[in-house]
């Protein structure tokens, strides 16, 4: 039976969140997705994301229908979720170093002959970001979060694949999980 | 450095306060009412507390004025700039958060002191924080568009603590339940206004949406008082003044510009806003019980009368500088009046009335005239160093918000696709929010002596804004504020090129001679300013002043008598008419005008110093050093004033104390301290 909640993957940009969507997905649950944003260069095994998440801000309409499934909301737009009592959600929410990130984002914007902005700058707003969603997840009653470091993603998929079934309380399969992990395409570490 | 207080050092007053907030409620509307008997309840309190005027600061908005009364601070102290700000990733706006009060509220002093509180509907204060009680905060009772009698979810994060909010939210009262009986009670003759008509559209919808809102307020607090254990309770209330923004225009006496078919069923309005304002109050002090102090403030008032602009201005500028101050209760002195009161002394006089101490970082003092025995006052330097679990928390965890790295960040997450571009309009929106705040910000730092700071937040929106001549004439007025003459002739020559018929020209080359030293000049330019149609209670005291520096007191004395009759509460001209009546061999109408000056304007050092120089002129010697006395508290550096008070002294006969301020000044002069301008 379909979980009564909403999965939400969340992070940074290029933190691992559409790893982590991966391998909900390949566990067995059913992800809130469009297809409009395809695999390429940045992410060979796609997105999946859903475009309306981008105005989660102005339209949060589309929200029913996350329920039971997996949908990737950016960390940003996490206050703007439906927090009314109707609906109630389930977030994993990855980490991976600020430096690694921001590296990864360049890459990103760069192979779409895009600038970034400056690392000190992002390093400084992102993480205040961050520790504002903290406070604020700390005192929502009606939201579970389960941080995951990139890495430990990486390194122990069984095992992470163990903790999500335990977390989400639903029969995933750990092991379809754990081979969505492929370590060959952690490429962007901090300095390398 | 933390300073470990918890318990109260004196002994309270009070172990029960209720502090009403009644925005821009006005004692110039309220005493014809309590004497019509219209208002009993407040009657009641009237008669057995100390009332007076609150002077108000600027700028005269709402959000910013009532953090200061929670905080006893200016607003480059709390913090709260405006009505809105821009969320923290840049992107919306939102109304300005409880997060970004930066120094302890009320309710967070007394919640860390044991004090159970109660926190509801003021401004700024959403998301509710976390207290000794219940807070909500003022997004509560506003109903979203979206939301109808039978579906509005509770707002999120409203209310403290959290399990309260399906509980509480059940006592929300939607514009759509106000019935039109209910419209009845405010104008019995609704019946002859055509309903068809846009603006009665309006105003009757706006009317209900305000009387949903207050109702909400009212339910909200009376349910919390009665069901709930507390020590402080304080509930704010804005109807008065979101009333009066739509209906003082059809208060008696009709002013032209009001369509004479609308003057006459809506001129009770205001009035019957009044009156359902004295039945709450009613229930609330019923609830407080009869040994709990009540205190009643308003932070601004709201012109009337033949004060009301006859056309159409912006909203703040309807706000009268004078609000309401009441407190009731036990060893407060009854039927009383006291003066001199500023927003800033409201938690001053809260704290010294819990026992408890006053920060030295608070702006303000504690009333102690509203007492039959003054409460003994206990200080530190600040509360903010004093450690609080619950508070150093949410202080952690607000981090610095850098509007400039979040709009990068902001910009970052567009450009990587995960997040959809704020709109222009947006834009636009957020960068006049911000420069709205800087500027707010810049005419506190004006008034709370700050004027270097503030000229220099005026030049960056100058910068900003180069072709807005608004910002030029703003960077003038903090020039002037910070006697500044370079940068006073570079924004004027600049304004000159910008817009050579500028009527702020005039004063600015006046206040450049001013500074320069030219007072002749000065007052030619002052005078042509007023022939040329600006005249005002303020320009005439400027006229005064120049008189005075040229030591022609019968000419000073006719521009302060012209200030006044333009404006009989204007402090300054009082102050004037002091210093030249005296002059003129007139020292008893000196002293009453010096004393109606500092009855307006308490914290007015020059005042105080004239006052004391008549005193001891007439060999009041005694009262003479009262009043230098005070004039030292404020400007402890005032050299002369101390060689006033050690001469007095020497004619008393008091030694010690004479050879001290006789040292004093002449340390004073010898550092070179700045020292105020006398007339």
């Amino acid at each position: 039976m379909a979980p009564d909640f909403i999965t939400v993957v969340s992070g940074l940009p290029r933190s691992g969140t559409s790893l982590m969507m991966q391998m909900l997905h390949a566990g067995g649950l059913p992800a809130l997705t469009d297809g409009l944003r395809t695999a390429d260069e940045n992410n060979l095994r796609g997105y999946l994301e859903f475009e309306p998440v981008k105005r989660l801000r102005s339209d949060r309409s589309w929200l029913p229908q996350a329920r039971g499934k997996v949908v990737k909301i950016i960390h940003l737009l996490l206050r703007d979720l439906l927090l009314d009592g109707s609906l109630r959600y389930r977030i994993v929410f990855m980490q991976r170093p600020m430096e690694e990130v921001i590296a990864s984002q360049h890459r990103m914007l760069q192979r779409e002959g895009k600038a970034g902005g400056d690392p000190v700058v992002l390093k400084k707003a992102f993480e205040s970001q961050l520790a504002q969603l903290r406070a604020w997840l700390a005192d929502q009653p009606g939201i579970a979060v389960l941080p995951l470091p990139y890495h430990r993603v990486i390194e122990q998929p069984q095992a992470v694949a163990r903790e999500l079934s335990g977390f989400l309380d639903l029969p995933l399969d750990t092991a379809a999980m754990a081979l969505a992990v492929d370590p060959a395409l952690h490429r962007q570490r901090a300095g390398g | 450095m933390s300073e470990p207080i918890s318990e109260p050092l004196a002994v309270p007053f009070s172990n029960k306060l209720l502090l009403i907030g009644w925005d821009a409620a006005d004692w110039q509307m309220m005493h014809p009412l309590i004497d019509s008997g219209r208002m009993p309840h407040l009657k009641r309190l009237v008669e057995r507390g100390t009332i007076g005027n609150l002077q108000t600061l600027q700028p005269v908005l709402s959000p910013i004025l009532w953090t200061s009364i929670a905080t006893g601070k200016r607003a480059y102290l709390h913090g709260v700039h405006g009505f809105v700000e821009p969320t923290p990733d840049g992107t919306a706006l939102r109304p300005t958060a409880s997060s970004t009060r930066t120094c302890k509220a009320l309710w967070n002093i007394l919640a860390q002191s044991g004090k159970r509180c109660q926190a509801l509907n003021w401004y700024a204060s959403h998301p509710a924080e976390n207290i000794n009680g219940v807070c909500v905060s003022q997004l509560f009772p506003v109903a979203p568009a979206s939301a109808t009698p039978d579906s509005w979810p509770p707002q999120p994060e409203a209310v403290y603590p959290p399990e309260l909010a399906e509980e509480l939210a059940e006592l929300r009262f939607h514009p759509a339940e106000v019935t039109a009986q209910m419209l009845q009670q405010f104008i019995p003759q609704a019946a002859q206004l055509d309903q068809r008509d846009p603006e009665v559209q309006r105003l009757l919808s706006s009317l209900a949406r305000r009387l949903a809102e207050c109702i909400s307020v009212h339910a909200l607090t009376t349910a919390v008082m009665d069901e709930h254990d507390w020590d402080f309770c304080t509930a704010y209330y804005d109807t008065i003044d979101r009333i009066g923004h739509d209906f003082m225009v059809f208060h008696p006496p009709r002013m032209d510009l009001v369509r004479p078919d609308l003057y006459e069923p809506l001129k009770g309005v205001m009035n019957a806003i009044y009156a359902f304002h004295d039945q709450m109050l009613g229930r609330l002090v019923e609830l407080a019980g009869p040994d709990a102090h009540v205190m009643i403030v308003s932070d601004h008032g709201f012109l009337n009368g033949a004060s009301r602009p006859a056309g159409p201005v912006s909203p703040e500028q309807w706000h009268r500088n004078l609000g309401m101050f009441l407190l009731a209760g036990p060893g407060v002195r009854q039927d009383a009046t006291i003066p001199g009161a500023t927003l800033l002394d409201i938690t001053p006089t809260v704290l010294a009335l819990f026992g408890l101490p006053v920060g030295s970082d608070m702006e303000g003092k504690v009333l102690v005239n509203a007492f039959e025995q003054p409460p003994a006052i206990d200080r530190i330097a600040s509360w903010e160093n004093v450690p609080d679990p619950v508070y150093d928390a949410r202080v952690r965890n607000a981090v610095d918000d850098d509007p400039e790295a979040a709009a990068a960040s902001m910009r970052q997450l567009v450009e990587l696709g995960y997040i959809e571009a704020p709109g222009e309009d947006v834009e636009r929106d957020i960068v006049r929010a911000r420069a709205a705040q800087k500027f707010n910000l810049a005419c506190t730092c004006i008034e709370g002596k700050h004027p270097g700071r503030a000229l220099q937040l005026a030049l960056e929106l100058v910068a900003q804004f180069p072709h807005e001549p608004a910002y030029l004439v703003f960077a003038g007025q903090a020039a002037l504020s910070a006697h500044d003459a370079i940068a006073l002739g570079q924004v004027s020559d600049a304004l000159q090129r910008m817009q050579p018929e500028h009527p702020q020209l005039p004063m600015f080359r006046a206040f450049h001679c001013w500074l320069a030293g030219d007072v002749v000049a000065a007052l030619d330019n002052f005078q042509r300013a007023a022939k040329q149609g600006h005249d005002n209670a303020w320009l005439q005291c400027r006229i005064g002043r120049a008189y005075l520096r040229l030591r022609l007191w019968r000419k000073a004395e006719e521009a302060f008598r012209k200030s006044l009759a333009l404006d009989k509460h204007n402090a300054e001209a009082h102050y004037g008419l002091s210093v030249a009546l005296p002059r003129q061999g007139q020292l008893d109408e000196g002293v009453q005008s010096g004393l109606q000056a500092i009855a307006l304007a308490h914290d007015y050092p020059l005042a105080h110093f004239q006052l004391g120089a008549v005193l001891s002129r007439m060999g009041w010697y005694e009262r003479s050093l009262q009043a230098f006395e005070l004039c030292l508290a404020i400007v402890p550096d005032f050299a002369i004033a101390h060689r006033y008070v050690s001469l007095v002294a020497a004619k008393l006969g008091q030694e010690e104390r004479s050879a001290r301020h006789r040292d004093t000044a002449r340390r004073i002069l010898a550092e070179g301290l700045p020292q105020p301008a006398l007339d």
